[in-house]
């Protein structure tokens, strides 16, 4: 199959998530993965990119994510004023922050496929997000909301509690 | 039935999602932590956060050692292990005691800001025992803890009977933050770690200023 072409004229790039759903996108949105442009950089690409660590339901949100930050990265269409970088900026902000509004489950997921794909924009925005959900828990709210075993010994339990409560004092 | 094998369901589920971010790979742990210290909690209060991450697990702790910088570096205290380690040289860090002297007790706090009313965040407590010929201090992270087998137990300051000479008694040898074992036997018998001499003459016999005092951790 020949490089397929997008209705702009700019080259299709096929995705294939490890349950065997096709995504196509274009190339620019595909290349925020630096592991994908550097199989498009090798010219391995073609007729499609398996990936099989990543399941369809988060390859989507991965796919609608590249499609949003390379329609509005600098100088896609062509207009390069100050105005319209600030609102494009403004527009970009808006859309990650519902973009990893999600459940705890899916973030992780997300963050995941963001480190295996290498898209450095949406590993921070993952992380960023978890930071802001750890913040101003207790390390048992923090288990709770994560879902993390506790696998300290009791008697390091112990030593946890006392630098715990040191550090949430207020005397 | 059908509610038994959606209850199985719901808690393999639940297992799963145990195994999910317990699993966290440590570099991202360490990226997570790093940006929990860079959104606010450089300071106190609110960096009582990075050792909520320091005490989730033994994954989270290890990657929270390996970000948050030890005091003489950054010259910020994190751990209670950072009351420990050397101050910076370049700077002090400011704090203040607040006595009280019917329980012969006495409060040390890091400043948080440079105003009169400042509640300050609290480090340790020394109690003071006298024994016949000398005076004992003991030092705690706990108000309410004071006994040396305690896990708060940092250490005690001991004085002869003038008052003009200190030792200083550690409780456990230096922490590394990542490790939460100590055993009694090194808590209670821990070495002398320093020893301080106080030279006053009868005229100027002064007590330690009040509050607030600057002092190099």
């Amino acid at each position: 199959m020949a490089a397929a072409e997008g209705s702009d004229g700019g080259k299709m790039i096929v995705l294939i998530s490890a349950d065997g759903q096709r995504f196509e996108l274009p190339e620019a949105a595909a290349k925020l993965s630096q592991i994908v442009l550097y199989m498009i950089e090798d010219g391995c690409c073609y007729p499609s990119i398996p990936l099989p660590k990543v399941d369809g339901v988060i390859l989507a949100k991965i796919v609608e994510y590249c499609n949003k930050h390379a329609a509005l990265s600098s100088g896609a269409d062509g207009s390069s004023d100050a105005a319209s970088e600030r609102s494009k900026e403004r527009e970009l902000k808006i859309f990650d922050a519902e973009f990893i509004d999600v459940d705890v489950t899916t973030l992780f997921d997300v963050m995941m496929a963001a480190n295996y794909l290498n898209i450095k924009g949406l590993l921070d925005l993952a992380c960023q997000r978890t930071a802001d959900l750890i913040k101003g828990k207790s390390p048992e709210q923090i288990r709770q909301t994560f879902g993390i075993k506790n696998d300290f010994t009791p008697e390091e339990e112990a030593a946890i509690r006392k630098e715990n409560a040191w550090a949430f004092d207020n005397i | 039935m059908a509610v038994r094998a959606e209850a199985a369901a719901a808690a393999v589920e639940e297992e799963g999602e145990q195994g999910r971010w317990s699993g966290l790979l440590p570099e991202l742990v360490a990226e997570v932590v790093r940006r929990v210290e860079a959104s606010g909690s450089e300071r106190w209060p609110a960096r009582k956060d990075l050792v909520s991450c320091a005490c989730v697990c033994r994954r989270w702790r290890e990657a929270a050692a390996t970000v948050v910088r030890p005091l003489p570096e950054s010259g910020i205290i994190t751990f209670p292990s950072s009351l420990k380690q050397p101050g910076t040289k370049d700077f002090s860090i400011q704090c203040f005691i607040k006595r009280n002297k019917k329980k012969s007790t006495f409060y040390l706090y890091l400043s948080l800001l440079n105003a009169t009313i400042d509640k300050g965040k609290f480090l340790m407590v020394s109690r003071r025992f006298r024994w016949g010929t000398h005076t004992e201090y003991i030092i705690s992270l706990d108000d309410d803890d004071l006994s040396q087998g305690s896990n708060a137990y940092v250490g005690k300051l001991r004085s002869n009977f003038w008052g003009t000479n200190f030792k200083i008694y550690d409780s456990q040898p230096p922490y590394d933050g990542a490790k939460a074992s100590s055993t009694r036997s090194t808590q209670r018998f821990g070495g002398d770690q320093g020893e301080c001499f106080a030279q006053w003459s009868a005229l100027q016999l002064k007590r330690p200023g009040r509050t607030p005092s600057r002092r190099n951790l």
